[in-house]
């Protein structure tokens, strides 16, 4: 199974660069005609093969295996988070086309598609070093404040915060 | 604002929140770890053909560490030791594991292969009276507690060893590890390291050790004072202890030269302190390592002396010039105790040839340290042990099994962040569920924050 998550999780990768590259372009005003039925094709098509991916890597290992060891839990919540969040954006592509990238939402837009490249970029560290296989970037993480050898964890009052924006996100949602 | 900006906050408020969570939380402390979770040690050594010498230096404050001592409380003494004042005591050790390539997955694992089942200080740790009522391991070997062992020596659990037919012939076939293992205060004073092996159980080597102890559990008083006339005094006072006043210049160590039977009848003092362990001059297998050592400009320096032949191959490896071996070292420093210590990966050691630490020969009487040494970091392992590394939590046991080393995957870094997760695992869990889930619910609520007011913006 570690052979075909390895051959899988190179189109969400591909996919997913693409589509942060042509979200980017829109937002800064300069997307191709073909950029928005571009997107709507290949932000499905990277969502499906994502979860492939996702699923794939879950069996590559056992899970007990997987959440006993620090990196298999952190490459966990990233795969889980970055496929979150770029569900996200192909959902609102889906529900609001080029609006996107029109002054109200395009702010939104670019946070998220950035926040999808470094998901991206930090799951692929961290599945390169399951693989035994480190490109520099957990150096470059740890000098900014992120061990990937240290289980992702959170202070009480950084969890604090976070359930507070969630209850601002819900009042936002509620109005 | 526009909603869609105020979400656009409210998401970046999350994220650099988490991001500043996660940087300042830092790894987790479990109880009794070292405050830093690696250490560095240099490693020199030379020969003669004869003798081996290997310089050790690790950093240290400390002149002299006792490993525990007596109090006198007024009415009765009592044991003190780094349990109750780690800031206080346990005493420095510098131990090297060595193998001859009779233990093969050792020059891959290391000291982890010993940590086997029911060892001692670990999770599942072997009940006393179980071990003490074993036909074998208590009532033929007289073993009470699980210390550290070759995986060879069990059938699976601790309690399964194989026939004592077996491990004579495991021993006479090479399959132990010899250890050398200096201790600041049982045996330091009186220049000898203490020479162990590792079997079935971590055995002193035949002979008599550097050390007893100075308590006569009969009395319940200690045996033996310090010489007033060498001293200035029969004991110590607790308050230059607290104060770091001990004057160690003096050597106040109760050796079978210099110490004075206890006297009961002396004016004891409430605070007055008598070190716990009596020095001796070993003699045997057990002596066979002898040892300098001194502190100077923050580092301890250990010199261990050892002849290459020593004549013991069942408890001693025995060195040849051309020979290559491995090792692997542990740090015990700042009062840690039992399994709280620094180790290292094993290292491969030579004569004559290269090697991760190569042993060249000497040019005159003593050796020449002026080269620069290796510096290997040690790091501190944590509550991981030979089972986890074998078994189905362990993600890399099929490379285990396959026999490709661990330096192959890990280094010293990781595998300290690894061993003080592996003893705080539950709490680290929690956490990580429930950064997990609010990471999901922030950006799963997104569409539904934003799209029904704009769905309402789009139809008004």
């Amino acid at each position: 199974m570690t052979g075909l998550h390895h051959m899988l999780i190179h189109f969400p990768i591909v996919l997913w660069l693409a589509a942060a590259a042509l979200l980017l372009a829109g937002c800064a005003g300069r997307a191709p005609a073909w950029g928005s039925p571009v997107l709507r094709l290949i932000l499905p098509l990277a969502l499906l093969a994502a979860i492939a991916a996702l699923i794939t890597g879950l069996l590559a290992w056992s899970p007990q295996a997987i959440m006993a060891s620090p990196l298999g839990r952190n490459k966990l919540a990233f795969a889980l988070w970055l496929v979150t969040c770029w569900g996200v954006l192909s959902w609102l592509h889906f529900r609001h086309g080029e609006a996107l990238f029109e002054p109200g939402l395009r702010l939104l837009t670019a946070t998220l598609g950035i926040l999808g490249v470094v998901l991206l970029l930090i799951t692929a560290t961290q599945g390169g070093l399951l693989a035994g296989v480190s490109a520099g970037v957990p150096d470059l993480l740890r000098a900014m404040g992120f061990e990937v050898y240290t289980t992702l964890r959170q202070p009480w009052w950084s969890l604090l915060v976070l359930l507070a924006v969630l209850a601002a996100l819900v009042t936002l949602g509620r109005r | 604002m526009h909603r869609a900006n105020a979400i656009t906050l409210l998401l970046l408020v999350a994220l650099v929140t988490s991001w500043l969570g996660q940087a300042l939380i830092g790894p987790p402390q479990p109880d009794g770890a070292p405050e830093n979770l690696w250490l560095p040690l240099q490693v020199q050594a030379q020969h003669d053909g004869e003798t081996i010498h290997l310089r050790l230096r690790l950093p240290s404050r400390n002149e002299h560490r006792y490993h525990d001592v007596l109090r006198f409380d007024g009415e009765a003494w009592q044991v003190l030791g780094a349990d109750q004042h780690p800031e206080l005591f346990g005493e420095e050790r510098v131990a090297m594991l060595l193998d001859d390539g009779k233990v093969p997955e050792f020059s891959r694992f290391g000291g982890y292969l010993l940590i086997g089942d029911g060892t001692r200080f670990m999770p599942g740790a072997a009940d006393e009276d179980d071990v003490a009522e074993h036909p074998l391991l208590g009532q033929e070997l007289g073993l009470s507690d699980v210390r550290k062992h070759l995986p060879n020596t069990r059938l699976g659990s601790w309690d399964a060893p194989v026939s004592a037919e077996a491990l004579r012939a495991q021993r006479e076939a090479g399959y132990f590890l010899d250890l050398w293992h200096w201790r600041g205060d049982r045996g330091g004073p009186v220049s000898v390291s203490d020479d162990m092996h590792v079997a079935e159980h971590r055995y002193g080597d035949s002979g008599r050790s550097a050390y007893g102890t100075n308590w006569d559990g009969d009395a319940e008083q200690p045996r033996y004072m310090l010489d007033p006339n060498r001293h200035g005094a029969a004991g110590l006072r607790w308050q230059d202890f607290e104060n770091g006043n001990i004057d160690w210049s003096s050597e106040p160590w109760l050796s079978e030269e210099t110490a004075l039977p206890f006297n009961p009848d002396h004016d004891w003092q409430a605070g007055d302190t008598l070190p716990r362990r009596m020095l001796r001059q070993p003699d045997g297998s057990r002596g066979q390592i002898a040892a300098r050592s001194q502190l100077q400009d923050g580092w301890r320096e250990v010199v261990l002396s050892r002849s290459l032949d020593t004549g013991e191959p069942l408890e001693d490896k025995i060195l040849k010039p051309g020979g290559a071996y491995t090792v692997a070292f542990a740090v015990h420093s700042e009062g840690a105790t039992g399994r709280h210590h620094h180790v290292s990966l094993p290292f491969s050691l030579a004569l004559d040839r290269p090697a991760d630490i190569p042993v060249t020969q000497m040019d005159g009487d003593t050796p020449d340290w002026s080269e620069p040494g290796r510096t290997i970091t040690l790091f501190y392992p944590g509550q991981v042990n030979w089972p986890r590394i074998t078994g189905p939590r362990h993600a890399g046991a099929q490379s285990v099994a396959e026999g490709i080393p661990v330096r192959a995957r890990h280094d010293a870094r990781k595998l300290a962040l690894y061993g003080v997760e592996a003893e705080t695992e539950t709490g680290v869990l929690w956490n990580w569920a429930a950064s997990l889930l609010l990471g999901l619910l922030l950006l799963g609520v997104l569409p539904w924050s934003l799209g029904r007011p704009v769905a309402r913006e789009q139809a008004s």
